[in-house]
């Protein structure tokens, strides 16, 4: 959970510095419930992992492999549903 | 507004009320205009953008809300004298490609405006499109 939170923050900071999200997050509304989603589902996936066997959250690697790697899976997978649609382009005026 | 579109920080699409409002506030807005009774019609929507035109007694809008973007945007507008003739007869001229993609057709508004995508989930027949436009111009602009 701890990895996850911060891996949100770590991408909200560059956004807001550089405009870019790796996440594809684009955190123009509901900044809260977009941390509160991201922390606790980091908590969530870790612990189905963790009753699975799948990995052990209790060591620094397989914590840091969760936090940061399901956010980056299910966010692109996401944000991949909505590109996939047709949008005005940018030239048109 | 979905479930997916808020944990990616998605704002709702704007209301009408709210465009008529900006509208209102820019500095070109010509007082003799009546923006509050204006017509509207989305021609293109999809989870992430939809279109606007709006029709008032003077002008023509275009606005495209983008909900991945902090606000919606006014693109253009085209003034009464460019849409309708001193004879109450449309001017505008549209032309529509509904064969541009899969969803989408292509819609150019006379040769300046040109590239604009509408739903075909909307406007299945392009003719009921162009009806559509004609029709609010000619309810707003003729009374």
């Amino acid at each position: 959970m701890l990895f996850g939170f911060l891996c949100i923050t770590a991408d909200y900071l560059v956004f807001k510095l550089s405009g870019t999200s790796y996440l594809k997050i684009k955190y123009v509304k509901n900044i809260f419930f977009i941390f509160l989603f991201w922390t606790l589902g980091s908590l969530v996936i870790g612990y189905l992992g963790a009753a699975a066997a799948l990995f052990d959250t209790t060591k620094l690697f397989s914590a840091l492999f969760v936090g940061v790697s399901w956010q980056f899976i299910f966010a692109r997978w996401v944000a991949g549903k909505f590109e996939k649609e047709d949008s005005q382009p940018l030239n048109a005026n | 507004m979905t479930f997916f579109g808020k944990i990616l920080g998605y704002r709702d699409f704007t209301k009408r009320e709210e465009i008529k409002k900006h509208i209102c506030s820019n500095t070109n807005f010509n007082s003799n205009e009546d923006i509050d009774n204006a017509e509207s019609i989305i021609f293109f929507k999809t989870k992430i953008q939809q279109t606007w035109l709006l029709v008032s007694n003077r002008k023509i809008y275009c606005v495209l809300d983008d909900i991945t973007t902090g606000n919606f945007e006014l693109r253009w507008s085209i003034e009464r004298n460019n849409l309708i003739n001193s004879n109450g007869k449309i001017i505008l001229e549209l032309y529509i490609d509904p064969n541009y993609k899969e969803k989408s057709g292509r819609i150019d508004f006379g040769q300046i405006h040109r590239g604009w995508l509408y739903s075909k989930s909307l406007y299945p027949d392009p003719e009921r499109l162009r009806g559509d436009i004609h029709m609010l111009i000619e309810l707003k602009m003729k009374e």
